[in-house]
């Protein structure tokens, strides 16, 4: 075993001394070969060795700026091959494959993308208040595309403009309870004064 | 690649000669680079011979401050069509005199 080891810190010796040789011999050929190469490399300060050190550090500081320009953009795009949770798939009708949409990165647009917001309100527009029911097609980033007949996703989205109105529409009417404030007057069925219908009661002694 | 003319000249043979001499990492990798600096000094002599001397100030401050960039070699084509070749043979011509070496290292 130390034969071994003592053996090849012998060649690495051997092998540096060589090499070590050759070096200095190209050095020497080289200034000799061209004796005004030393004033040129003085004068722009040139270190040759340095040359090929520098152009790794060049490399590997690129990399490193790569990787952490990558990672907001990783972040921010979240896998397209996620399997969206088995109630929303069953719920909404999907566009075919073909139609699916790329855009110039090659990644897959989501379906709801597809859907201007010029679009939404001249649809909304002309449903009336049967269109806002379907309030996954205003979210801007296609999340909620797909829960058309999902009840409020109000935990998903907090309580903000994006979470769909409750399906009871009492918040949407203006109608909590006890606060109906006779707003429902003269809308119910009055019926006939009861001297019109000619009922009269007995009174006290009169016989029937 | 950290040069122009690495696809030229090639480390691998050399890795591979030391590779079978058994040595621990960091000497492996020195040896390496010391190979390396010799190709180095051999490619440059070469270079600057085919290159009027006129032209070895501009092209050695552009080397230095672009390393990879391929245009030097289309630069040199225009003083010697065959410069691909010369940078090759004499890369090859020094890996040789180098691995001549390593084997005599590998029979002790």
């Amino acid at each position: 075993m130390f034969d071994k080891f003592f053996g090849s810190t012998n060649k690495s010796e051997s092998l540096r001394n060589i090499f070590s040789t050759h070096e200095q011999n190209s050095y020497t050929k080289l200034h000799q070969n061209h004796p005004h190469l030393r004033e040129l490399l003085d004068r722009h300060n040139i270190d040759l060795k340095n040359i090929r050190k520098n152009s790794v550090k060049i490399g590997a500081a690129a990399a490193v700026l790569g990787a952490f320009l990558a990672i907001p953009f990783l972040l921010g795009h979240p896998n397209q091959d996620q399997q969206p949770p088995q109630g929303v798939e069953n719920s909404h009708t999907s566009p075919p494959p073909d139609a699916s949409v790329l855009n110039p990165e090659g990644r897959s647009q989501p379906s709801g993308i597809r859907i201007s917001p010029s679009a939404q309100i001249d649809s909304q527009g002309a449903q009336g208040s049967s269109g806002q029911k379907d309030g996954s097609g205003s979210f801007p980033g296609g999340v909620g595309d797909g829960s058309l007949e999902s009840k409020s996703q109000g935990h998903k989205y907090g309580r903000s403009y994006l979470a769909p109105p409750k399906e009871h529409g009492l918040h949407d009417l203006g109608l909590h309870k006890g606060e109906d404030k006779g707003k429902g007057a003269g809308k119910g069925h009055e019926g006939a004064h009861p001297e019109d219908l000619e009922i009269n009661h007995p009174e006290k002694g009169e016989e029937v | 690649m950290s040069v122009f003319y690495d696809h030229l000249v090639g480390l691998d043979e050399l890795h591979n000669e030391l590779a079978d001499v058994g040595l621990p990492f960091k000497d492996h990798y020195d040896l390496l680079n010391q190979a390396d600096s010799i190709l180095h000094n051999e490619v440059l002599n070469v270079i600057l011979i085919i290159l009027p001397v006129d032209y070895h100030e501009q092209f050695l401050k552009g080397f230095n401050e672009r390393p990879q960039d391929h245009q030097h070699l289309v630069y040199l084509r225009q003083f010697d069509p065959g410069i691909d070749t010369k940078i090759q043979e004499t890369a090859r011509k020094t890996k040789e005199k180098i691995k001549e070496d390593l084997k005599k290292v590998k029979k002790k």
